[in-house]
């Protein structure tokens, strides 16, 4: 009964979604409040009714109701509870579900805030934002319904998929589909501006949280993602370039364009035309990016997810993009600049440059990923563009990127000096140069070294920039250091979080820098007893055997390897790689044992065994760096969490600049 | 699926009914749109907002060494200059509601005190009657917080 409950509230959330759209665009054409007010409480209501929907899968999930059909593909009796709750987002049907609840989610919070100056962007909001709902739960009604019903019900399920049972997986998927959910909000206030024909930035200053929260949820999914594939695919690596995780970043990238574009709007009035494409680009390539993924036209790691759903994503997408277009194009007479550039010496110019930058690298990943696709249905041949491509192409735009990230804040606003720029940047380009001279001398490899001293430079330039601003404090507020950075950061968490996702991002290249250069990989067969040497460790092989594996579906077997440092002899202990074989899914998961520094990992994979173990392979990856890219994970979301969350002020004091203002040299008005 | 199954639907149909029908029932008749001239004073406040953001912006870059003087300030008086363009223009524009508290201007995105920002212990002459920072006489907006100074307030600061 319950489920059934659960599939109705599902149905009444399409009709409350259809409701919604009338009514609030009826409510603006006949200019009435009351029907604009009925269809915003018909939007805040459908996060509830999909809620009903989901406790209805959960609750059938959690009862092992196998009678319907998506809890016997996803669970069985022996699935631990945990991965119970998670199996709602573990196939189709449910993610979509899952998708639904995030999105009606942050509908309703949208629909909650007060809505003021920004009422008359109400009606189409909600229409824009209830018209995207709709798709997606006609979707989980008619082709993907997680809630259909088997004639004569199995005794017991298939169980999650292997790949899926990761505590990875509690976070990573709903933090993806988060992100990209969130960004129906941006996009709706993107839309209603246009259909209004606003000529200010309303509604970029009303969308600007949702559009970072977005974009941090994407990031975060793609960090996880990254996690997650090297802790359970067992390749030693993070990073594939696989279309799944190719797509969101082409996402990312463009809403990463837009956070750096829509800051010129806002302070120059410039770049009107161009923040709107962006906005749509975004919303685009998600759509673009899951029906790819769905359709099964691309061969992905998410090959799990394949379905017929493909083509109704596409459809859908060409809609909203006409749509957009057409409104657009009605709309071009208001969306003039109000300022010409300056000067291409400025921090709006280097805006543009970066922005040019950030949709070639999204463009060039875009591209690479559908190539196959394309090759498939113009010759019948499918040409795979494979990891060289992307690092050869992308990887150096990423590093021109990073370098701009510091160049970037040292340039003012409309008109930048040369000189300062020269002096500012001495410190950080010394430390570049010890960089570059320190790893040449001992590592004598001159690309790596040369992006590695590209990302000193980038470092050194974003923690002067804190500095810079704590001296300016301290000399004219004549406040402590600490109190000066904490009042610094709180008059501007905008700009301060943004420097500490830099920061993040920094670490992230260094990470991959070091993964992709320095990096080694050996696949080995090995005697018992025998010893082989990666890099400065030396392995011996001490035997296989049959372990208890952590699902009751699965037969685990374990091997000893004894790993010693070369250079001094010293034992590092054991590594115990291990393979899991589910017959019932007939699978079988790699799992790496994970030994070495915090610098240097070492990642031991159990390729195979024969003769009952008296030989055995290994696959050894000596990973250097590679946790840089979790930590600048962390302090990329960290940063914001600072540029989101707005801090209470510290009670003010007296201080010297009071009176320093006007002399500064401050024209009266 | 089962009678109880139905109702239970049922019972949702129709609390949701009420509640979308709710405002529907709400007493009075208000506008959605506002009016041409309340869209043109919205549009003049938020670039108002932006203005005192962008002055305070060229200040703190000059003060961290980032611009030179001369570009300091021909930047800084073209922006005081349509700052008080705007202020002009909004001058003009006819009330049609009354205006709204502080508090929703901060909400909605516009600058509390900024890095610039400096509040004396004591309301000082010449200050700004709302963030209280020292301001030039004859000015007719506040260039920390943007608050507009009356022509009596300006008056008085230009004789003190």
């Amino acid at each position: 009964m319950i489920p059934d409950i659960g599939y109705i509230a599902l149905i009444v959330a399409a009709l409350v979604c259809i409701y919604a759209i009338a009514a609030s665009l009826l409510g603006a054409s006949r200019n009435e409040e009351r029907l604009v007010q009925s269809g915003r409480t018909a939007a805040l209501l459908v996060f509830p009714l999909v809620l009903i929907a989901c406790l209805g899968l959960w609750y059938a999930l959690v009862t092992s109701d196998f009678s319907i059909q998506y809890v016997a593909e996803v669970s069985s009796k022996s699935t631990p509870l945990f991965y119970r709750i998670t199996a709602l987002w573990g196939s189709q049907g449910g993610s979509i579900l899952f998708w639904n609840l995030l999105m009606s989610a942050f509908i309703g919070v949208a629909m909650l805030r007060g809505w003021k100056e920004d009422k008359v962007l109400l009606p189409y909001v909600v229409a824009v934002a209830c018209l995207v709902a709709l798709f997606f739960i006609a979707i989980n009604i008619f082709t993907a319904n997680p809630f259909l019903r088997y004639s004569f019900p199995p005794a017991d399920g298939r169980g999650l998929n292997p790949l899926l049972r990761h505590p990875g997986m509690i976070i990573h998927p709903p933090m993806l589909y988060a992100g990209y959910t969130s960004f129906v909000i941006p996009f709706a206030f993107c839309i209603a501006s246009l259909a209004v024909g606003r000529r200010d930035n309303l509604w970029l200053v009303q969308s600007r949280r949702w559009t970072l929260t977005g974009w941090a949820f994407l990031a975060s999914g793609l960090v996880l993602g990254g996690r997650w594939a090297h802790d359970v695919l067992g390749w030693g690596g993070y990073w594939g370039w696989d279309p799944s995780e190719n797509m969101p970043l082409v996402s990312w990238l463009f809403a990463t364009a837009f956070l750096h574009s829509a800051m010129i709007q806002e302070k120059r009035g410039m770049f009107k035309n161009w923040n709107i494409l962006l906005m749509t680009f975004t919303f685009v390539s998600i759509f673009f990016g899951t029906s790819f993924i769905r359709s099964g036209l691309l061969t992905s790691v998410h090959a799990f997810a394949k379905s017929n759903l493909g083509p109704l994503f596409l459809a859908f997408m060409v809609f909203i993009l006409g749509g957009t277009i057409m409104l657009w194009f009605s709309r071009l007479d208001t969306l003039r600049s109000e300022n010409r550039l300056d000067s291409w010496f400025s921090r709006e110019g280097i805006f543009l440059l970066q922005n040019v930058l950030f949709m070639s690298t999204a463009l060039t990943i875009f591209i690479g990923t559908i190539f196959p696709t394309i090759t498939e249905a113009i010759n019948g041949v499918k040409i795979t563009v494979g990891p060289p491509f992307y690092n050869q192409v992308a990887g150096p735009q990423l590093i021109v990127l990073v370098v701009l990230m510091g160049i970037a804040p040292l340039l003012a606003w409309r008109k930048a000096s040369a000189r300062a720029l020269g002096r500012l940047s001495l410190i950080p380009a010394a430390a570049g140069l010890l960089v570059l001279i320190i790893l040449m001398v001992t590592l004598q490899l001159l690309i790596p070294a040369l992006m590695l001293a590209l990302c000193a430079y980038t470092f050194v330039q974003t923690v002067l920039e804190y500095t810079r601003g704590v001296r300016a404090r301290v000399l004219s507020h004549a406040e402590s250091v600490p109190i000066a950075l904490l009042r610094l950061v709180q008059r501007n968490q905008r700009r301060y979080g943004g420097y500490l996702i830099h920061i993040g991002v920094v670490l992230i290249a260094v990470g991959a820098i070091g993964k992709g250069f320095y990096g080694t990989d050996v696949l080995r067969n090995v005697k018992l007893n025998e010893s082989f040497t990666v890099g400065s460790y030396t392995f011996t092989y001490r035997g296989v055997k049959s372990v208890p594996c952590e699902f009751t579906d699965c037969q685990s077997t374990e091997a000893a390897v004894l790993t010693t440092s070369t250079a001094d002899g010293r034992i590092i202990g054991g590594v115990y790689p291990h393979r899991d074989q589910f017959p019932v899914q007939q699978q079988t998961s790699t799992i790496a044992d994970i030994t070495g520094s915090f610098n240097e990992e070492v990642y031991v994979i159990l390729a195979g065994w024969e003769n009952a173990g008296m030989s055995a392979s290994f696959q050894v990856y000596i990973n250097p760096l590679i946790n840089w890219i979790w930590v600048g994970g962390v302090v990329l979301i960290l940063g914001f969490v600072l540029a989101f969350w707005q801090l209470e002020p510290l009670p003010q004091r007296a201080s010297r600049l009071a009176s320093a203002i006007p002399s500064a040299g401050a024209p009266s008005g | 699926m089962g009678i109880g199954t139905i109702l239970v639907g049922l019972a949702l149909v129709v609390i949701v009914a009420i509640l979308i029908a709710m405002p529907l029932l709400e007493p009075g008749r208000q506008s959605v749109e506002h009016s041409a001239n309340s869209r043109e004073r919205d549009s003049l406040e938020l670039e108002r907002a932006t203005i005192v953001r962008t002055i305070r912006e060229l200040d703190f870059d000059f003060r961290t060494g980032k611009m030179d003087e001369s570009d300091y300030k021909v930047l800084r008086e073209a922006q005081v200059r349509r700052g008080a363009d705007v202020l002009q223009t909004l001058d003009a524009l006819p009330l049609d509601a009354p205006s709204e508290p502080e508090d929703e201007a901060q909400q909605r995105g516009e600058p509390d005190a900024g890095e610039g920002a400096d509040v004396p212990p004591v309301s000082a002459p010449g200050a700004c009657p709302s963030c209280r920072v020292l301001i030039q006489p004859g000015v007719r907006f506040c260039p920390n917080c943007g608050t507009r100074i009356a022509k009596d307030e300006r008056s008085a600061i230009t004789a003190r």
